[in-house]
């Protein structure tokens, strides 16, 4: 009888501990911290179609803005370029791996990169990782050159160094004759070197794009591809819809999205902001900013601008940054150069001519022509088969700048805003052809400051 | 205070109870405990199956009848990821999926109203023609030509997973 009444116990037990370890799991789900990011609370999956992989990282990001419309979360997903552990809820075993920032050049090999993404052929412009390794934003090889220089290491402003050490693209480069070096060494100070190469090394090398940003208001900013691409405000403070993103913490993007649509902040998040002093190797940052209150907005954005040493021309504080600089001066063209002014090349003639000749340019007829892609990246510009635009002497396509009729019209690539382009042929202008820095038009164009 | 049994005799009553009537007891009290455990999982199971995903596209999916479709006319069946095209000489199908990355390929005209003009991709801006052919971007090929038929009572089927010839039309 005994033995009956325990054979029958024992089972019992065993089922009322399966329920326990239910309940407790059910418990433990019910009460998952994912839960906390949604009123309706639900699993969110979704299957991208370059993985096939489940992924369940919008469960909590759920209301994240999408990252770019060339990459929409049901194609690319989210650890494609995240990394994390997709479909994982708990925030500690998703997070295994987690790439913060998919743009930073220590990664972007393996999230950017790929040949059929942004380390293609250079035939294709798909190059855009291995040109931008290059460039000189990434490089810091100018200010490296500069202060070996300044104080005797070596004889010239030659580029010998860089942040890491990097080839030049192979072949003569196609730029115009601007002078190129073939390859840079990582950057080490001699323990012989002079204190202040050595204060250089260890104060200064934080404006490229593999540095971390200052954590200060108007200095905000991410590294790598997102640098640029990425925009942050200068509050440092996200106002996108990822509830799990805090909106009172300074350091994060304005929005999680990728554009070509860059205002002149971004590019200051980095430029303008302060210089090094030489004596003693140390940053100091600008003092005049924030803007005076009582500046209006355009006076704002010329104090903003630019530091308060030489003249600008209307256009230089009126359009941004990347309506005047192209994508090979900005990102690279794969060669190393050994300063900013080697790597620029835009003049005022590219969109204003010459006494001689209008500015150049060309009919689109290819309907792969680079110009319809940038356009069709750029949410402001719009661009068909049949536009004449501008290019430079590279043939670098301006797919912002075109002709409508007789006017040339500028859209600017950040505000869409667009102006007509004042040519020089036909004009009162009588800079000579050979005088195309800008400050030469300086002498007749220069705007005041407040 | 529940004090745990130390033997076998002191269950209570355990003289009183009949074998018989205990196991069945006991067996009611377990089968209403696996219940309420696969009850509960279940539950919970359904709900995280219940979540708003984005399924793989099925192999194949019915788009109802033929005279639903006027002539011509240009469909988007979102179940099977397919453009349906009625033509004057019958039914074909068109893969919406972009041979680039996979991004759903929109149609320029309804093939109705407007003349079909052809596709692109709100992606990276491929383009192809009215026929799927690429005209360019970075998709590497057209689009691909899908299987089109009549299932037992009559209804179109758009086999994604079947390709088929550009000339082939299904007349119904
Ligand atoms: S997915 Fe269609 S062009 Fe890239």
């Amino acid at each position: 009888m005994r033995r009956v009444a325990l054979a029958g116990l024992w089972p019992l037990l065993a089922t009322a501990g399966l329920l326990l370890v239910v309940v407790g799991a059910w418990l433990r789900e019910r009460t998952a911290p994912w839960r906390r990011y949604q009123d309706d609370p639900q699993v969110r999956a979704v299957v991208p179609s370059l993985t096939g992989q489940r992924e369940l990282c919008l469960t909590c990001h759920w209301s994240i803005e999408e990252i770019s419309p060339s990459h929409p979360v049901e194609v690319v997903g989210c650890v494609a370029c995240h990394g994390g552990v997709g479909i994982a809820l708990d925030e500690d075993l998703a997070h295994t791996g987690l790439i913060r920032n998919p743009g930073d050049l220590s990664v972007a090999a393996q999230t950017c990169g790929g040949s059929a993404c942004h380390s293609g052929a250079p035939a294709d412009h798909r190059d855009h990782l291995p040109r931008v390794e290059r460039s000189i934003q990434a490089t810091y090889a100018g200010a490296i050159a500069y202060v070996l220089r300044a104080f005797g290491v070596q004889p010239d402003s030659v580029a010998r160094f860089g942040i890491y050490a990097v080839q030049s693209y192979e072949g003569p480069p196609d730029n115009g004759g601007r002078p190129v070096v073939e390859a840079l060494a990582a950057f080490q100070p001699a323990p012989d070197a002079p204190p202040l190469v050595q204060q250089f090394a260890g104060n200064c090398l934080t404006c490229h794009l593999s540095a971390e940003a200052i954590q200060a208001p108007y200095f905000y900013r991410a590294t790598g591809c997102s640098a640029c691409h990425v925009l942050y405000d200068n509050d440092g403070l996200y106002k996108g819809g990822d509830p799990t993103l805090p909106r009172d913490e300074p350091g994060h993007m304005r929005r999680h999205e990728l554009t070509t649509a860059i205002p002149y902040t971004q590019c200051n998040h980095c430029h303008n902001r302060g210089n090094y002093e030489l004596p003693t190797m140390t940053f100091v940052p600008r003092a005049d900013i924030p803007a005076p209150d009582y500046l209006n907005a355009i006076e704002r954005r010329v104090h903003e601008y630019y530091q308060p040493i030489g003249q600008f021309t209307l256009c230089e504080w009126e359009l941004d940054c990347v309506d005047c600089h192209t994508r090979r001066e900005v990102m690279g063209d794969g060669y190393l150069y050994s300063s900013q002014r080697d790597a620029r090349y835009t003049e005022c003639r590219t969109c204003h001519g010459t006494l001689d000749a209008p500015p150049l340019s060309y009919t689109i007829t290819d309907p792969d022509d680079l110009a319809l892609r940038l356009a069709f990246l750029n949410p402001n510009l719009e661009l068909q088969v049949g536009d004449t635009i501008l290019m430079t002497d590279l043939g670098e396509p301006l797919p912002h700048v075109v002709w409508r009729g007789d006017r040339l019209e500028l859209t600017m690539k950040a505000t869409g805003q667009r102006y007509d382009v004042p040519l020089v042929l036909g004009s009162g202008c009588q800079q000579r052809p050979d005088q195309q820095e800008s400050h030469y038009c300086h002498v007749c164009h220069a705007y005041e400051r407040e | 205070m529940c004090a745990m049994p130390t033997n076998e005799n002191e269950w209570p009553g355990e003289e009183d109870v009949e074998p018989l009537s205990r196991r069945k007891l006991f067996t009611g009290l377990r089968k209403a405990l696996l219940a309420a455990t696969g009850a509960l999982a279940a539950g919970e199971a359904a709900q995280m199956m219940a979540h708003s995903s984005q399924p793989e596209p099925p192999e194949s999916a019915t788009a109802g009848k033929p005279e639903d479709y006027a002539a011509p006319s240009l469909t988007f069946v979102r179940d099977v990821r397919a453009y349906l095209v009625r033509d004057a000489l019958g039914f074909y199908a068109l893969d919406a999926v972009c041979s680039h990355l996979g991004c759903l390929v929109r149609a320029v005209g309804d093939g109705q109203n407007s003349p079909l003009l052809g596709f692109e991709c709100p992606c990276h801006n491929s383009h192809y023609d009215a026929q799927g052919e690429r005209i360019s971007g970075p998709a590497p090929r057209g689009l691909r030509y899908l299987a089109v038929e009549l299932d037992s009572t009559g209804n179109l089927i758009i086999h994604r997973d079947r390709e088929t010839h550009p000339d082939d039309r299904l007349i119904a």
